[in-house]
């Protein structure tokens, strides 16, 4: 069986399917045990944006959510 | 219409981003890359790395709208990148003396983030006539003879709320924290890619989801957020767009391209700062010197 850096290392043309499976599933198996060493794993998904809105008033999001923008021909 | 971006006069009407982002740093940098055509000697690993991720994300995006399952799509995505990283001539990996950003790390930092965003909360827009919104390039005439243009992956629908954005792919060697998100407002690129969005669609895209990707040496991580803008915004970014457009036609008319020296310094430092610190008499050398001819930026063919 070829190792990852005999894949990595060959003509991507010349991979075939199951080569290329081998190479996701070998980084997937990385991942997993980055996770599963990593206290920060999987806490952050998404960082919270509300403070990019805290200045906008209500009705200017109703014309956004109306469209009226100017200037477009 | 000329089939460039430029009029028969050498002044630009159809413009990107990249080229807003020139112009508003410096009317010189933009005068070296724009007009006359000057870039860095050898390839940014960050263009290198970021274009190949970027285009391997939109690839499955694109399969998913098409009815490719994820796997399927994950396997052509990665596919594409490994063939695009290849160097053919020389029949080997794309090399680049950089421990963070290499091929290596490119193909890691794909499959990986197919696993952190394995639950998708965000989906392709379907358009009314059933097109999904994926490889979203655009040429949006606007007033003054000045047409936008540009590429985004896609436009999406958050399920939750049923709201649309356009979504958009960064990488970067920093750790990912709410400051990374924070420095893209204001921001031309993503000002344009809502605003774009909301008049070719016809629809309220309230700003740009980004996906952003920490490239360490051992492993990658993400983070994703909403850059939003009301209509106020993107109608102050578009006056000011309209205003430096102007002046730098103007300037190309005259054939006259001020230097500012505060932007010198600004992301890792101007490619040109060694040119423009040279006397004016002996600044032709060292661009023929230290830089490349290629052909001038054109937008209409950016993609």
């Amino acid at each position: 069986m070829s190792t990852l850096s005999d894949l990595m290392n060959t003509d991507p043309l010349k991979l075939t399917d199951p080569d290329i499976d081998e190479i996701i599933k070998a980084y997937r198996d990385m991942n997993y045990k980055f996770n599963l060493g990593d206290t920060r794993a999987g806490k952050v998904k998404s960082i919270g944006s509300s403070k990019v809105l805290e200045n906008a008033e209500a009705d200017e999001l109703k014309n956004l959510l109306a469209g009226g923008l100017k200037h477009i021909k | 219409m000329n089939p460039e971006s430029y009029d028969e006069d050498g002044v630009q009407w159809a413009w990107d981003s990249t080229s807003l982002k020139r112009a508003d740093a410096c009317q010189r940098l933009y005068y070296y890359q724009n007009i006359l055509g000057w870039e860095p000697q050898g390839q940014s690993v960050h263009l290198w790395f970021g274009g190949i991720y970027a285009s391997a994300l939109e690839l499955y995006h694109k399969l998913v709208a098409q009815g490719s399952t994820r796997e399927e799509a994950i396997r052509e995505a990665v596919k594409s990148a490994l063939i695009t990283s290849w160097d053919f001539e020389k029949n080997e990996a794309t090399f680049f003396d950089d421990q963070n950003k290499n091929r290596d790390t490119l193909i890691r930092t794909i499959i990986w983030y197919f696993e952190f965003f394995k639950e998708e909360v965000y989906h392709t827009y379907i358009t009314a006539d059933g097109t999904p919104a994926v490889e979203f390039s655009f040429q949006l005439p606007v007033d003054n003879n000045v047409t936008f243009c540009g590429h985004a992956d896609r436009i999406v629908v958050e399920d939750a709320t049923g709201e649309l954005f356009t979504h958009d792919q960064k990488t970067t060697k920093s750790t990912l924290g709410p400051y990374f998100f924070k420095k893209y407002k204001p921001d031309i690129q993503f000002a344009m890619y809502t605003f774009a969005g909301q008049a070719i669609y016809h629809a309220p895209v309230k700003g740009v989801v980004v996906d952003a990707a920490q490239v360490a040496v051992g492993f990658s991580r993400y983070a994703r957020a909403p850059v939003l803008f009301i209509e106020a915004e993107l109608n102050e970014w578009y006056d000011e767009m309209m205003e430096l457009i102007k002046r730098t036609r103007e300037n190309t008319r005259r054939g006259h391209f001020p230097r500012t020296p505060a932007s010198c310094n600004n992301f890792g430092g101007c490619p040109f700062r060694e040119v423009c610190s040279r006397p004016p008499s002996v600044r032709e050398n060292f661009l023929r010197g230290d830089f490349k001819k290629v052909p001038r930026w054109d937008p209409v063919k950016a993609r």
